[in-house]
């Protein structure tokens, strides 16, 4: 699939969750933000981005090392 | 009559048929065996049973409750999965290990006292260090070594705990303890923390785990933290501290699985999420959030085990474990990625999946109870979960960029396995209520199949699937290894221990080059006393002192008549 109909499928599925959210659910658990709509499709978005980039951040920060940083004999 | 039908005893007996049987002969009774065990784990009744008394103290060696009867019945389950998925296996002893080591768990589970708990818990330790040994790296023996340093530390400090509630008078029965009433609790709960791996003593789980054996690795994500949970659960629910520490863990797996190249470290990685998952929900300790504990780690076992068995049966099949080795996999083995993407979407929580009807219950409890923090901090995870296991992972080993391997047949006993853990997490997900029915506290209801839940559960998936495909290119994994906390305790630990060894080796060296020289000295002095009375003389040697054989016999002679005159003068005789 191309990076196009990808985002062409999730496009229509997000404006039908969005819609639906929207039109029909009436009740709503938990804190207000759960009834702003489309929120947790940001959350998604936003949270799967700030975890990637946090982890590279660290991962230049140092953590990310050669695979020989450890010998393979050091118990 | 009823003790016999402990499942820890049907795996005991399997084990020990299992390590004197080859071929047909043992696939058939290790099959029958773990079946038997789940049917005694189904069947078993309320109650306490084979009690024993032991310097004043009552042990219960099977306490059945609905928390171990909850418990028991996924562990049996999934030594029965298990032991289909390495049925091909042609080592007697890691069958056997297998099997002691899910009965150790066993032990654990039904225990009603600490010190069952804890020979349950050593028997663990020493028996998954042999799971990770069968490995048979250079690598697994060496993560093993640091894995049982780990666990021994954490079993002495559980075994300090233990020893201090006895001391004060305190009662062994396993109940309920505060982390803030002594010293005893506190060193309990740091037992127990080593082994739930919560951070910053986890590290012990993503070095040891992908270096164990292709179905070792499948029964260590079942058991080690899992039993930790349990004990959680019952001994400390309520912990607040626990709730902060579960959620910061959540995160922190789904953080540094982004960084890993190896796919079963990286489902290591997830190991740690889902279990903070499973640590704050009893740390919350309300009703819910305790049955979201216990359910979660239902749920957890049999996805996790059917992810591993799917990077294992990879692995199996292509000998490479890493995701810039691998590609292209979906078209040569369809099966294995079906399977494996049924275990991804039960862990990311999609609709009619088991973590959907599991990890919710943790997550509402927490939203219902006011913990905005921590429910965010879930639900970051539960973006990180989707992103690795089930984008991630599949996309570059089944789907990405095909890099030509050709894997070999799998055993069929592999599949199967693998099939009826992916049947048991859509037979949870289309039907919870099977599952809620079961959980440790029945009053707590819940219905996941809300509009808004689902709704909701879909946005959040859709949102982080078009942020993969977004930077897709950026997650291919790199040729390398992560820093973790181990690397603070890593190297002075080996210091101390090559120092220690070496150490003692060094003072055992000139203790004995010492004592010979002693030793040489005194028979050179006891050769010929006089040498000492008058140094300037020379030191025996046989020819110049040695007195002529005559003489020597009559010396000889001589005493054995005083020896006899001595006897007759002691004795009258």
């Amino acid at each position: 699939m191309t990076t196009r109909q990808v985002f062409g499928v999730m496009t229509v599925c997000t404006v039908g969750l969005i819609a639906i959210e929207i039109a029909i659910v009436q009740e709503v658990h938990g804190g207000w933000w759960h009834r702003v709509a489309g929120l947790d499709l940001l959350a998604g978005f936003t949270g799967c981005l700030a975890l990637i980039w946090g982890a590279k951040a660290l991962g230049r920060l140092g953590l990310q090392r050669s695979e020989h940083e450890y010998p393979e004999t050091e118990p | 009559m009823t003790m016999l039908l402990h499942p820890a005893l049907v795996l005991i007996a399997a084990a020990s048929f299992a390590a004197i049987t080859r071929g047909r002969a043992r696939q058939v009774s290790l099959v029958l065996a773990t079946l038997a065990a789940l049917i005694a784990a189904f069947a078993l009744p309320d109650g306490d049973r084979g009690v024993v008394e032991l310097t004043g103290q009552g042990l219960v060696l099977l306490r059945v409750d609905p928390v171990s009867r909850f418990f028991g019945l996924i562990f049996t389950a999934i030594a029965f999965i298990g032991t289909i998925y390495g049925l091909h296996i042609d080592r007697g002893g890691e069958h056997f290990t297998k099997l002691i080591y899910a009965a150790g768990a066993l032990t654990v589970i039904y225990a009603g006292d600490w010190l069952t708990v804890f020979a349950g818990w050593e028997l663990m330790a020493v028996t998954s260090l042999a799971l990770i040994w069968f490995g048979g790296t250079t690598r697994a023996r060496m993560a093993g070594l640091r894995y049982i340093y780990v666990h021994l530390t954490g079993g002495s400090l559980l075994f300090s705990g233990i020893a201090l509630l006895w001391a004060s008078g305190g009662e062994l029965t396993l109940t309920r303890l505060s982390p803030g009433t002594g010293l005893a609790s506190g060193l309990i709960l740091a037992g127990v923390l080593v082994n739930a791996a919560v951070p910053p003593v986890h590290a012990w789980l993503t070095d040891a785990y992908p270096e164990a054996s292709v179905t070792g690795t499948v029964f260590l994500s079942a058991f080690t933290t899992k039993t930790a949970v349990y004990l959680l659960i019952r001994v400390f629910p309520g912990t607040e501290a626990l709730m902060w520490a579960g959620a910061i863990m959540a995160v922190y797996g789904a953080l540094f699985a982004v960084l890993e190249n190896d796919i079963r470290r990286l489902l290591s990685y997830h190991i740690i999420s889902q279990v903070g998952y499973m640590v704050a929900g009893v740390g919350m300790g309300t009703a819910l959030a305790v049955n979201g504990a216990a359910a979660h780690a239902f749920s957890h076992i049999l996805y996790k085990a059917l992810l591993l068995m799917g990077a294992g049966a990879v692995l199996q099949a292509t000998g490479r474990k890493k995701l810039t080795e691998l590609g292209g996999l979906a078209r040569s083995m369809p099966g294995v990625t079906m399977l494996y993407l049924i275990g991804a979407c039960s862990i990311s929580g999609v609709p009619l999946f088991s973590g959907f009807v599991s990890k919710s219950l943790i997550v509402s409890a927490a939203s219902e109870h006011g913990h905005v923090m921590v429910e965010w901090l879930l639900i970051v995870a539960s973006v990180g979960t989707f992103l690795h296991t089930g984008l991630k992972l599949p996309y570059f080993t089944f789907f990405g960029p095909d890099r030509g391997l050709k894997p070999t047949r799998l055993p069929r006993n592999m599949v199967v396995a693998m099939g009826l853990a992916a049947a048991a997490c859509i037979g949870i997900g289309v039907l919870p209520g099977w599952l809620y029915a079961r959980l440790p506290v029945p009053e707590a209801s819940y219905a996941p199949y809300t509009f808004d839940h689902v709704l909701s559960t879909l946005q959040l998936l859709i949102g982080t699937g078009a942020a993969f495909w977004l930077v897709r290119q950026s997650l291919g994994g790199t040729p390398t290894v992560t820093l973790d906390t181990d690397r603070l305790w890593r190297r002075p630990v080996w210091m101390l221990v090559t120092y220690l060894v070496s150490g003692v080796a060094l003072a055992g060296q000139r203790w004995r080059f010492g004592t010979l020289a002693v030793a040489e000295r005194v028979a050179v002095t006891l050769q010929n006393p006089f040498h000492v009375a008058r140094p300037g003389t020379l030191p025996y040697d046989a020819d110049r002192h040695r007195l002529p054989i005559g003489a020597n016999i009559v010396w000889i002679a001589v005493g054995f008549v005083a020896l006899m005159l001595a006897i007759w003068q002691l004795t009258g005789v």
